[in-house]
Parts: structure tokens; sequence; C-alpha cells
């Protein structure tokens, strides 16, 4: 595939070599002419010098006919605007990767959408999902968001006192735009069916329009009273996005963070959250802040080594569980000796997302359930395509297989027997590996 | 300081105020100075209207002779924003006490009786001098068959009594002579007590120049400022004891003084940009005029945002005068009283306030535009043009309408057990309990002080309710006085954080206001300032009235002089109008010595404009261009 990758900067370069290993072929575009020289001498790639953000640079580096364009230079107004302008000029996928949590909340306005790039790609987001997912684990976590957000993908656990527990699905009057996925029980994952009924336990994965499954997810998980405590130290941005996904929940937040700026704007944007103007790398400090009592501490200064070092010193003091934000490859291996339980590399996220971009075909973008067999795959729909010519009841498409939700005219509806794929859509397809391929024939263009 | 500058901009308000006064000069034609259900005696009141005349010219000359000396040039900085609106109020209280003054107003009777067993009091005619005259003087004590006589007199107010009701009153037909005794006992009485067609009093309106009377004294220059202050600052506190006679106080005079809590309301400044714009200026005197801790406009342009308040507010002026006349009010009563409502203001054109109607769902209507008048009027208008949630989701009104529900239900609930109303049932106490409560309760909160009811007869729990209220204030952006909801939640909130702060120093934490962090970071330091400084002003103001107003001014009974301070002091400088005990529901300032009233017009000044754009007038450093 023809990848061009705006920006070499440290992200850039990792990425560029990951797509090298996997033989893609590359191009990265930089201002700083010793960047591009010294990645020419480094990597197989080809590079050209210039801004991202002017279309003769785009052009020189073959953005037209090129499969995906990653922005991943250190401005998000560059990466939106060269990844859009990509996406104009010809290419079949763009990304941008941006810092700001601004253009990823949709509340106000879509950027992704008013600029028609395919993702819009936030690291210090993903990492901090990643941790929420492993603190809150069992519970909720906002997995991911699809169709330009319009849809969701929320992993719950079955509580105990729920509802809906030993009901059928087809009884459990389910609000429209809302859908059961995969039901995990034990070592098996199925797709549900209407027929199916949950217990307690049971990992339910819960696909639909945003809102109306937060009321469906409150359903299956009973909230409890157990009240977590979780210390974060350094309120970067992954410290930031890390509270807003806990503060939503019956989680108590400590922010530690030691410039003085950054605690005033992190206080105004997070409503339940503490934030404190502290050294967090100080022993005295976390003892002070009483880490000894928390649940969970999270290290995500900026800083490897600090990083290391205050979740080390937390563990002595008495926190239960350590996670720690860690990126450089070579220190993966002793955190866990160290006492860390859960180092998170922003690395191997992004490693994630580039590589399920990086797919030939129609598919936009492919998340694996987490273990098990099931992926859940947008996919754009072609003209003339298969899918598109009866009705769903009547498609016969392969076993294991659910068409969860549709995207049309950025409208989603959850289809039902009697909908019919149209082209133009995207739909998101639940499907067993061993069903992929045979699903995907059925969105092939006519050729 | 660009004194050229500000001179040109109070010369252009001198005008407007001006202008303001020719709207009292028709109500002086009997045709529409007109009230309710009055018997009259109804005449084109010539002294009035040739006063507002002669104002209107003063006005005129004053604002031409400042703008002659002004001139346009320079940018308007914070400084000269702040002197303009300093100025302009100092300025309205000035031209607006003229047509008092010159209309020969009446304001109290000079004869004080305190019962038949303690000795009246008479006012002092000898004095110390202007300001410290010891304003009322103890006579002896009265015998039974004068003290009827004197009591029949002041009955009839001003008018008096002619020689053969005088005596047919009394059953004593030795009556006159008592009076010419009494008078010649000291000049105390003598000056007290006027005789048919007596010399001293050539001008006697035909209807009283026969008959024996009780003096009347006329407002002084302090009592035209008092008067003039309440108005334009909204207060409602009076020192006229009979607005019912036209002889004593013109009809068109009366309109003058409700005119000027509209425009008080206003806000005079804001009327000027309302009609003049002036771009920028008009945008640093708006933030300098707008009472409340924020002053974020609705709309871009300061003009427009003048606009959006002014037409709001003449809105629900019109609104409530034609409610107000379906209930059968004249257009006099309806408007005088739709002006004082909506400008929380509180003059009434009859003694007994708005319980002079006795209506309870004449009442009700009032209750309703009270609590209009105290809410923030950016945020009625989105109400009026669609936009309720604006208004309903608004944390200070919230507040605000939660802490007049719960205060009113406490009065009422206490006020029930004390028995402070009558009725038969328990259905009818509690109506009458509801109609009343809520409606003082609503009164004070918004600072209105409109009355029904005696509240100084409540128990101490209402009392006292009643007194703290005063400190509260309607939602920033109103009409209202006081310290107004919003600083006081914000002050909550600061006292929170300030707590945690002690255990916990390293926390940083921003104020919420409905979720929304506040960015402002003088807000905390601006809001503590403001509280002390109120509290400050409230003690020391307290304390002068103690040391400086003479016992004599409670008569016999003393014993209530401090508390009675303390709510006269509280009820001027939010704007309220009525306290307790002598300045109470039906009392009024009256009675208090020259200086005391003075105090007073200050401590009005200063709770209108909140403190700093008077205050920095007499700071030197202010006035110094460097």
């Amino acid at each position: 595939m023809r990848v061009v990758i705006l920006g070499a900067g440290t992200v850039g370069t990792w990425v560029a070599d990951l797509l090298c290993q996997h033989r893609h072929s590359v191009v990265v575009v930089d201002q700083n002419p010793e960047h591009t020289r010294r990645l020419n001498d480094e990597l197989d790639v080809a590079v050209v010098t210039g801004s991202a953000s002017q279309a003769s640079v785009l052009f020189q580096a073959g953005v037209i006919g090129s499969d995906i364009c990653l922005g991943l230079t250190g401005i998000d107004e560059v990466n939106i605007i060269g990844a859009s302008m990509a996406k104009a000029m010809g290419a079949s996928r763009a990304m941008a990767r941006v810092y700001a949590p601004v253009f990823r909340d949709l509340s106000t306005f879509d950027y992704q959408r008013h600029f028609r790039i395919d993702r819009l790609l936030s690291l210090e987001h993903l990492s901090a999902v990643e941790m929420a997912h492993y603190i809150r684990n069992p519970g909720s976590v906002i997995m991911e968001n699809f169709s330009r957000g319009e849809l969701e993908v929320q992993d719950v656990i079955v509580h105990e006192k729920s509802h809906l527990i030993g009901k059928p699905l087809k009884e459990l009057k389910l609000p429209v735009g809302v859908r059961v996925g995969s039901i995990n029980r034990g070592e098996r994952t199925w797709i549900g069916g209407a027929e199916d009924a949950v217990e307690a336990g049971d990992r339910v994965t819960l696909i639909g329009q945003r809102e109306k499954l937060e009321d469906l997810v409150d359903k299956f998980v009973v909230k409890s009273g157990a009240h977590q405590r979780v210390v974060i130290a350094g309120a970067g941005e992954t410290g930031y996005h890390l509270a807003r996904i806990l503060e939503s929940s019956r989680t108590s937040v400590l922010l530690m963070e030691h410039s003085r700026d950054r605690c005033e704007f992190i206080a105004a944007h997070l409503k339940h959250a503490t934030v404190v103007h502290v050294d967090a790398t100080r022993r005295a400090v976390l003892e002070e802040e009483r880490v000894g009592a928390a649940d969970v501490f999270v290290a995500c200064t900026g800083d490897d080594e600090n990083n290391i070092m205050a979740g080390v010193e937390a563990r002595e003091i008495g926190a239960k569980a350590i996670m720690a934000v860690v990126g450089r490859p070579d220190y993966a291996e002793v955190v866990n000796k160290l006492g860390i339980d859960v180092a998170v590399s922003p690395r191997d996220v992004m490693a994630k997302q580039v590589l399920s971009m990086v797919n030939p075909g129609p598919i936009l973008s492919r998340m694996a359930l987490r273990g098990s067999e099931l992926n859940v795959i947008e996919v754009d729909v072609p003209a003339g395509a298969r899918a598109t010519t009866q009705r769903l009841a009547e498609l016969q498409l392969p076993p294991k297989c659910l068409v969860a939700a549709l995207l049309r005219e950025d409208f989603v509806t959850v289809p039902g027997p009697n909908d019919r794929i149209q082209q133009g859509d995207t739909a998101l397809i639940l499907v067993e590996n061993s069903s992929l391929a045979a699903m995907l024939e059925f969105f092939q263009a006519d050729r | 300081m660009n004194t050229r500058l500000v001179a040109r901009h109070i010369g252009t308000v001198s005008i407007l105020i001006g202008v303001a006064m020719l709207f009292s000069l028709p109500w002086a034609f009997p045709a529409l100075g007109r009230r309710t259900g009055h018997p009259g005696p109804y005449f084109f009141e010539w002294r009035g209207f040739t006063a507002l005349a002669i104002s209107f010219v003063i006005c005129l000359a004053c604002g031409l002779l400042l703008r002659l000396y002004g001139r346009s040039g320079g940018h308007l900085y914070r400084k000269e924003a702040m002197a303009i609106v300093g100025l302009s109020w100092v300025m309205a209280t000035v031209l607006g006490a003229l047509p008092y003054f010159l209309a020969d107003t009446y304001r109290a009777s000079t004869v004080r009786l305190m019962g038949p067993d303690h000795p009246p009091l008479v006012e002092d005619v000898t004095g110390y001098g202007f300001l410290f005259r010891q304003h009322w003087v103890p006579m002896d004590r009265l015998d039974p068959d004068q003290y009827d006589l004197l009591l029949a007199l002041a009955d009839q107010q001003a008018i008096g009594l002619d020689e053969q009701a005088l005596i047919a009153q009394t059953e004593n037909h030795l009556a006159p002579q008592l009076l010419r005794d009494l008078a010649a006992q000291n000049e105390h009485w003598e000056s007290a007590i006027l005789f048919p067609n007596d010399a001293r009093d050539p001008d006697a309106p035909e209807n009283r120049e026969n008959n024996y009377r009780i003096r009347w004294s006329e407002m002084d220059v302090i009592d035209c400022l008092f008067e003039s202050q309440s108005g334009f600052s909204t207060t409602g506190a009076t020192v006229i004891d009979d607005l019912e006679d036209p002889h004593l106080v013109a009809h068109c005079i009366l309109f003058w003084r409700n005119s000027t809590q509209f425009l008080g309301g206003l806000g005079i400044i804001v009327l000027f940009v309302v009609l003049l714009g002036q771009g920028s200026a008009g945008k640093a005197l708006m933030r300098t005029e707008i009472p409340g801790p924020t002053k974020e406009g609705a709309t871009a342009r300061m003009q427009h945002t003048a606009w959006l308040f002014a037409g709001t507010y003449c809105g629900l002026n019109v609104l409530l005068t034609l409610i107000l006349m379906l209930f059968g009010l004249t257009l006099f009563d309806a408007l005088c009283h739709a002006l004082s409502t909506l400008a929380t203001g509180g003059f009434s054109t009859w003694n007994n306030s708005v319980g002079h109607f006795d209506n309870a769902a004449l009442e009700y209507v009032i209750i309703l535009f009270m609590l209009l008048g105290g809410s923030n009027f950016t945020l009625l208008y989105y109400t009026l043009v669609g936009q309720p949630r604006r208004l309903l989701g608004s944390i200070e009104w919230r507040v605000y309408i939660s802490v007049i529900l719960l205060l009113s239900t406490a009065v009422i609930a206490f006020g029930l057990a004390y028995g402070d109303w009558p009725g038969l049932t328990f259905l009818q106490r509690l109506s009458n309990g509801i109609r009343y409560g809520l409606f003082q309760v609503v009164a004070i909160i918004t600072t209105t002080g409109f009355g029904t009811d005696n509240f100084d007869g409540w128990n101490s729990f209402g009392r006292g309710t009643l007194f703290l209220l005063m400190f509260v204030g309607g939602c920033a952006g109103s009409t209202s006085g006081g310290l107004k909801v919003i600083r006081h939640i914000l002050f909550l909130k600061i006292m929170k954080l300030e707590i945690e702060k002690s255990f916990h120093p390293t926390v940083v934490r921003p104020i919420r206001l409905g979720g929304e962090a506040i960015e402002d970071a003088d807000l905390r330091k601006n809001i503590l300032v403001y509280f002390s400084l109120i509290l400050v002003i409230f003690v020391f103001s307290w304390a002068f009235v103690v040391t400086v107003e003479p016992d004599s001014t409670w008569g016999f009974d003393t014993q209530h002089k401090l508390i009675d301070s303390a709510s006269g002091v509280a009820a001027t400088l939010n704007n309220i109008g009525p306290g307790l005990g002598t300045v109470g529901a039906k009392e009024n300032y009256t009675n208090f010595s020259p200086l005391t009233k003075l105090l007073f017009i200050w401590l009005m000044m200063l709770g209108r404009v909140e403190i700093f754009v008077i205050v920095v007038l007499f700071m030197p450093s202010f006035w110094r261009s460097r």
C-alpha cells in the first residue's frame, strides 16, 4: 500500500518504520530538512521537505492515488488540514493525530465530518482509554467510536443484580438504535441472537447510538457502592483524558500536577476530580496526598523515568495497583519486575490503530474484541456490492456475522431483517475471524 | 481626569433628567391626577406645575452650561466613566429634589402624640443649628381634655376642624380656649398650632383656612434630597407622612416621586446609552453602572443590550399598568404603582401602600411583578422571545426563587403558630398568612418595600427573617438592590473552597456556577471585599445613627433604638425602604434628625451604585491628572 506520512517527529518516524517493516511503500513529509535527511538515511522511505499544509508539497508526496495519509506532525491544525487536503486530493483514507480534546468533542462541532477525515486519533486519549479499561474492568468502558462518533461500542460485565438477567434478548425491549453484539461467557464468545439470555458475569458488547447506549449500560451494570480512589500523577493530555473518562462514574480522582497554569486549566475543565498543585515525583508529596490509600495509582507525567520512579514509590507507600505510561520499548521488560502492574506504551496503542487502518479493501476500521475471535468492522458500501441487492433477511450473510448498525447520510440506524443496505452506507458489522473473508465478499465493489 | 469630557456627559444627563420632569406636568391637571376612590379636592395644581416647570428650566440651564464648558474630544477611560456615573447620581439626587422644594411640599405633623400617659413631642423651633438641632422636644404631660382635643385635631391630619366641629367632636365647648392656652404655654406649642385665618399661614387652602389645625412642617433641603435619593436609588423610604392630601403633596409631585424610581430602576446611564449609544464610551459607562458581579452583555453592541434592558423594563411597566387598571385603579394610581413595582422601589400614592386597595388578587399580581423586577432582565428578555430555559436554568434565579419559597413558608408557619394573622377558621388564617407573609417576604427580598400588613406586629422570627432578607436582594442585572443572590452563592462557594484550602493547601479548584468554571481570577477577592465593605459600612453607620440620633426621636420608648437604627441602616443601604419599629411598615423616616437623614441619603446612594463609584469621588487621587 502507498502511505503518506505527514510529520517526521518521534511518532511519525516510528510509524514510518513500522509500516516499512510491514512492506508498505511510505513517503514522509516534513518541514525540517534535518528530519527528512535523517529519515532518508535511516529508513527505506521516500521523503519530501516542505509544509504538510501546502497542496504542492502534498502533490509532490504523491497523495493522489495513495491509499492512506497519516497526519502526524506536532500541530493539530496542520494534521487536520493536511489530512483533509489529502483526502480531497484523492487519498483513499486520511487520518489525523490531534492532541486537543476539543477536536474530538462532537457536542458542538463535528470536525471529523467537516474535514472529511476518516479518523481523528488522539494517542493520549487511546492510552487513557486503555488504562481506564484496566482500572474499570469489570465495568463498562467506551471502547471506541465508530461512524464518526455517532456509534459507540461498549463492553460491559453483567452485574448480578441486573434486572435483565435470564430473559431472552427479544423480550428486553432494548431501545431503538442499540443492539447487543456479542456475549462472552467463560471461554465462549458468540453473537447474541434473539433467543439468548444474559447471565450474571457475562461480558456483553453493546453497539449503538451514544446517548441511548448510556441508559442501557446502566441497566446491565447496576451501580455498586464500591468507591474507587484513583490517583493520577501528571495532568498532561493522558492524565486529563483518563480523569475525564473516570470521573463520570463512582470513582474519586485526584490529579497531581506541578504546573500552576495547567492545574488551573484542568481544574476548570474537570467537574468532579480534585486537582492538586504538587510535584508528584516527591515521596513526601505522595504520602501527604495519601497515595497509600489509593486503589489505583497512575503515573503519566510525560517522562518515562519519572513515571517508573513514582510508580515504585507509590507501591512502597501502599497503593494497591500501579499503572504507568512507559514509552521506551527497552523499559517494557523491567517495569513488571519493579512492581508496576500495567505499563501502557503509546506506541503500541498507535501501532494497533495504524495497522488496523492499513487494510486493503473496503474496511475503514477494525477492532478485535478482547479475548475472542470477534471483530467489529466498519466498511464502506461501494456501488454494486452484493450486500445491496437484497433485504438483510434474504441476503444469506455467512454465519457468525451481524450487521449491527448502518450510517446513512449521517443518520444511524440499527437495521432489522427487512431493511436493505444501500450504496454509500457505512456498515458496522460484528463478525468472527473465520467468516471475515466470506463477509467481505458481500462488500466488494462490482468490477 | 478629562473634566471637560465628564462635564459634557453629565450635562447631557442633566438635560435628560429635566426632560423626564416634563412627563410629570400633565398630572397637575385634575383630569389626569385622579386617584382611585378618593373624594378630592381636585384642582389644577399650579404650585406643583410651576415647581416642575422651573425645575426643568434649571436642569436645562445646568445641562447647557456643562455642555458649553465641556467638549466631546478624548477617550473615555475607566476613571472618566466612573466619574460620570458617580456624578450623574449625585446630580440626579440634587436636581430631583428641586420639584419637592419648589412646590412647598409638606411632610409631617409638628406634633407627635405618644398616647395619653406620655408627654407629647413637638417639633423644636429654637434648635442648635441646621444639622444638630434637637428635633423633638418633650412637652409637659397633657391632661385628658387637652389630649382628646389634640387627638381630634391630629385625626384630621393637616385639615383640622372648624370651631363648631371641634366643639362637637370633643364635646367640650371650651375647646378653642384650651387650644389658645396651650399655644400660650411656650414657643413650641405656639408654632405648632394654627388658628382660623392665621396670619402665619396666608396661603391656606379654602377648605382649611377657617380651621383650628396642627401645623405641618415643610420639607427642608435635606428632606427633599432624601426623597429624591430614595426615588433614584429605588429605595422607597419616605419622609412624607400624608400622601393623600393634594394640598400637602400635589399629584404631579407624587408622579415625579414615582418616576424617579422608574429612572433609578432603569439606571440613568442606561437611559443615556439607550438614547445616545456612544459606542465604546457607552460600554465603559454601562459596565460601571450595571449592578452585580458579572457584567456580560447579552449582545455584542452595548446600545443594543441597553435597548433590550430598557425595552423589557418598559414593556413590563406597561403590562402591569394595564393589569392594575383592570382592577379598577385610575391611570394615575396604576401607572405610579407599576413604576415603583418594576423598579423595585416601593413608593406608593397611598399612606397604607398597596394595603390600601385591600384586594388579594391585586396583591398577588404585584407579588408576581415584584418577582420579575428582582429577576435578571436579560434572562426575562430571553423568556419573552421564547427561550424560558435560560431563565429557569439559571442557578441564581433558582436560588432566588427557592429562598423566597423556603423563607415565606417558614415565615407563614411561624406567623400562624403565633397567631399573627386574624381569621375565624384555620383556613382563613392560612390564606391571610399566605397573602400577607408571601407579599412581605417578596417585597423585602426584591428590595421593593411595599406593605400590605403591619409586619412590625409579627413575631420575632418573622421580623428577624425580614431583617436578614434585606441583605439578600434580587438577581444581578435586575432593578433590585441589596447584595444580590449571586454574591451570596459565590460567597458560600468561596467559603467552602477556603475551608478546604486550610487543610489541603495544594488543591486547585475553581469556583463553579452551574457546572461551569468561572475564569475571572479576581472574583474571589471582589466578592469578599464587597461583603466586608457592606459589613463595615453597616456596622459603622449603625454606630453613627445610635450616637447621633437623639433618644427623643423614639419618644418615651427608647428600648428599640438599637434594632430600629440597625433596620433603618439596612433598609437604606440595601434600598429596601421600610425597616422595623420607628421606620416600620406604618412609619417612615420623617422623625429622624437631618444629620441622620443625610447619612441615609449617603447609604442609599452607596447601595444603588454598589459603593465604589461614589466612594472614589471622595478620593483626591481619583481627580488628580497624572
